[in-house]
């Protein structure tokens, strides 16, 4: 319940325009560093071995070239490229889907989950994507992505939308409400007034997954992807007394980093530090 | 008040049974043991009980056995107690107490040992007890009870039967019970109890038990002659299998019998029996060899089946595909342990090797066997199913022999564009693996977003605004209300009537409804009514006032209408220019 009134607050804060921007250009940094650290390697193997094109369409197709002949470092390198290069050319979530299945192909399963985790963000109910993700999730020894319960699919259907679809579903809910409201103004009769009722509770529930979708998307999130576990340390270092072993598949947030350290959140909000590459970022 | 009284009570209750168990006395713990007889008939059951006095808890060690006497088991400590006053001093008494029953096996001097009790971290212990038993002279010349057995030497797996028959002297017809002590009958050690079919119906004028447990099995037979004397004779048969070679002992069984009265006891909910006369008759004990099966020509896929038997085995469909299932009945009968022997596996008979078995389904009972094989043939070049042998123990000939079942013959058709099953099974199987990336890649267009401020904006002012126009209209009054919905409703309600309308009256009565609807009045007030203009003019009556023309139409329509209504009806009136009014009029403010 906090974390939603805490949603909402950010949501109108959000909606000052100078809070938005200072906000944005700040994650926009973290989001820089932070992937170009998590992908350096990459990148590294991009320069060298491929001569990227900088057209991420062009960047692509190599990729795909290069993964059909089995390539798949190659591959890799050719998407990271892509997916640099930005733009409306190349359907993101396709890319991070790309990326996924030359990770698992690689037998690097934890940066596959983490690429389908990507995707399954940006494309919420891509059936692909869920396939691959949990597929990839089983092959890693990570809890499935959909555990079957009553929670999980009430957070599967919440969390079903991107933010423009939620916003398109609050927007219609509204209108709704209001069509009803105002029948009901012009000619009364308690069935209306009910259905008012009804329509308004409806416009409310409608915008849940709207906030749900904008905290995902403003979140700063991670995956852990070491498969034993990642452990949160008290401070930036090995030796550093470890707080809690964040399990293997589980998502946190990032709140500051080091070279080679990330200060993260856990699910009970305890923060700590852990290494850089034990978790994956999901923004992409 | 009444509450406090009856608080007050339980409260002195307690205060008194707190301060009497203070002075209660408790005497020194107390064991003792005692037979319900000290001199008992062979074969008659007798009581121990053993009795710990003045102890709250007790542990007793369950006696030796004793040659002769057949003792069960202990059932208890069943707890009494009691407080008393005796003397001017309050007694406190608290016992447990054990029960056994005990059946005397043979005739003679017997002594039971003293019992040990443990009582907290020491062990009291009772008297001896001595018993005599002797012999019911009368009762072995009254009655009989003899153990049969199917045979006295049998082969490790080679089921036997018993047959327990019992009677008395066939002259006696007033005997109507029989409590047979046969300590094997519920279990016999070495073996398993095979089922049997159940035995003709017992007799209804016999009562039988076996240890204390009334008994339906028993059927009567044709009458017995022994020692000269006719007797009325009764059967059941027990069977088993041995399962250990050895020697199995089937000890004195013994045979009570004679009469017993019903009784109907009020305060019981049942009628109890009671014993009129009453003897006693010994059986002699028994032995059974068990010999272990030869090694000595031991097929190694001997399954334990021992007995006589015979096979036959049976198959349907038997047109088949290549890989198609066949249901392989095999059925095997005889006297032996059907329901306990291994059945063979055709998988490991070389026979069967062009044939996958995906399992098999049994039935089992004490004369039969069915197996039900599910087979599937590999080769299209396959034209029987080959006998199925089975390993088998015959104690009649002392030796091992193979049973086979016949083979049968089948028609397999090869499988389209492979031979066999393993051609046909060699394509790729399907397994799960990640779905292919999309080499296309294009970028959908992509969904413009309600901006934020939008959807909060809309979420506070649509309910704001609804709520101005539902105060702007309450002013006018309730649009719900009856009267407002006839005014809504006055144009349809007007088309409607004037097309119902069967003459100029109809259609007059219809106008004026709908001007009443519409003005919120009723249709009478539009009768007759007559249009006074004032300084400004206008219909009587009107919210709104009409514009003068249109006043003038509708006065001169009303008027038309009228005098049509009037004069009998005979003159048309246009409907679709009373509607275009109509229409005018609504448009005009009506």
């Amino acid at each position: 319940m906090g974390r939603w009134l805490a949603s909402l607050v950010c949501l109108f804060a959000c909606f000052a325009p100078s809070a938005r921007g200072a906000d944005a250009s700040v994650a926009a940094n973290l989001a820089a560093s932070f992937g170009a650290h998590a992908n350096a390697n990459a990148g590294a193997q991009a320069s060298e071995n491929a001569s990227a094109p900088s057209d991420a369409r062009a960047s692509f197709d190599a990729g795909v070239a290069a993964y059909r002949a089995g390539d798949f470092g190659r591959a890799r390198a050719h998407w990271l490229a892509a997916l640099d290069a930005g733009g409306d050319q190349v359907d993101r979530k396709a890319l991070c889907f790309a990326l996924g299945n030359a990770a698992a192909r690689s037998q690097d399963l934890g940066a596959a989950v983490g690429w389908y985790s990507a995707a399954q963000r940006l494309a919420p109910r891509d059936a692909d994507v869920l396939a691959n993700l949990e597929f990839a999730r089983r092959e890693a020894g990570f809890e499935p992505f959909d555990k079957g319960d009553l929670t999980a699919t009430l957070q599967r259907v919440v969390d079903a939308w991107t933010v423009a679809e939620a916003s398109w579903i609050a927007l219609g809910a509204i209108v709704l409400f209001f069509a009803v409201l105002l029948y009901e103004a012009l000619r009364g009769g308690a069935g209306w007034r009910r259905l008012a009722f009804l329509c308004g509770a409806g416009a409310l529930l409608a915008i849940v997954p709207w906030v749900r979708a904008l905290e995902r998307e403003r979140a700063d999130a991670l995956l852990v992807i070491e498969k034993s576990g990642a452990a949160l340390r008290s401070e930036p270092r090995d030796g550093a007394t470890t707080i809690e072993t964040l399990a293997a598949g589980s998502g946190v947030r990032r709140l500051d980093e080091l070279p080679g350290w990330v200060r993260v959140a856990g699910v009970d909000n305890a923060s700590g530090w852990v290494r850089a590459e034990s978790v994956f970022a999901l923004s992409r | 008040m009444k509450d406090r009284f009856v608080h007050a009570l339980r409260a002195a209750a307690a205060v008194v049974a707190l301060v009497l168990c203070a002075f209660a006395q408790s005497a020194e713990p107390r064991v003792t043991a005692k037979l319900s007889t000290g001199v008992a008939k062979l074969g008659e059951q007798l009581t121990l009980q053993v009795i710990a006095e003045n102890v709250s808890d007790a542990t007793l060690v369950p006696p030796p056995a004793i040659e002769g006497l057949r003792v069960g088991a202990f059932a208890g400590p069943f707890r009494e107690s009691s407080t008393t006053f005796s003397g001017g001093r309050v007694v406190q008494y608290l016992a447990l107490t054990w029960n056994a029953a005990i059946r005397p096996e043979k005739t003679g001097e017997f002594t039971i040992p003293p019992l040990s009790i443990k009582i907290g971290n020491r062990a009291a212990q009772t008297a001896a007890l001595s018993l005599t038993v002797v012999a019911d002279l009368q009762g072995e010349d009254l009655g009989f009870i003899q153990a049969i057995p199917s045979s006295k030497r049998v082969i490790d797996g080679q089921p036997f039967s018993v047959e327990v028959r019992f009677g008395w002297d066939a002259r006696r017809t007033r005997y109507n019970y029989a409590i047979l002590s046969l300590p094997w009958w519920r279990q016999l050690e070495g073996t398993v109890e095979n089922a049997l079919a159940p035995s003709g119906r017992p007799p209804s004028d016999v009562y039988a038990f076996i240890d204390s447990e009334r008994f339906e099995g028993i059927e009567e037979i044709e009458p017995t002659t022994l020692r000269g004397i006719t007797f009325r004779t009764f059967r059941m048969v027990k069977s088993f299998t041995p399962t250990r070679a050895g020697r199995l002992e089937l000890s004195t069984s013994s045979l009570e019998f004679g009469r017993v009265v019903a009784r109907d006891d009020f305060f019981a909910f049942r009628q109890s029996l009671e014993r009129a006369e009453q003897f006693f008759a010994r059986g002699e004990p028994l032995s059974i060899e068990v010999v272990p099966l030869p090694e000595s020509g031991r097929p190694f896929d001997f399954g334990g089946a021992v007995g006589t038997f015979s096979v036959k085995a049976g198959a349907e469909p038997r047109d088949v595909t290549v890989g198609d299932s066949i249901k392989f009945k095999v059925e095997w009968t005889g006297a032996g342990n059907l329901e306990f022997f291994e059945a063979p596996d055709p998988e490991h008979q070389e026979a069967f090797k062009d044939f996958r078995v995906y399992g098999k389904t049994e039935t089992k009972s004490v004369d039969r066997r069915v197996v039900v094989y599910d087979l599937a043939p590999l080769e299209s070049t396959l034209q029987q199913i080959p006998p199925l042998e089975t390993p088998v123990f015959d104690p009649e000939a002392m030796r091992y022999v193979r049973l086979a079942t016949p083979p049968i013959t089948i028609h397999v058709r090869p499988l389209k564009d492979a031979k066999t099953l393993e051609a046909d099974g060699s394509a790729e199987r399907s397994t799960r693996d990640l779905v292919d990336i999309d080499a296309r890649a294009l970028a959908a267009e992509r969904l413009p977003r309600v901006p934020g401020e939008v959807l909060l904006g809309a979420l506070v002012l649509a309910p704001a605004l609804a709520l101005g126009v539902r105060a702007r209209v309450r002013r006018r009054g309730d649009p719900n209300a009856p009267a407002e919905k006839r005014r809504r409703k006055a144009r349809r309600a007007l088309e409607r009537e004037l097309a119902a309308a069967a003459d100029a009256r109809g259609r007059f009565e219809a106008f004026c409804e709908f001007l009443g609807a519409r003005t919120r009045e009723s249709r009478e007030a539009w009768i007759g009514r007559r249009f006074e203009r004032g300084a400004q003019g206008g219909a009587p009556g009107l919210a709104t006032p009409l514009a003068p023309e249109l006043e003038r139409e509708l006065e001169r329509e009303l008027a038309s209408l009228a005098h049509a209504a009037g004069s009998g009806g005979a003159r048309e009136t246009d409907r679709g220019r009373l509607l275009a009014l109509a229409d005018r009029l609504i448009a005009g403010g009506l």
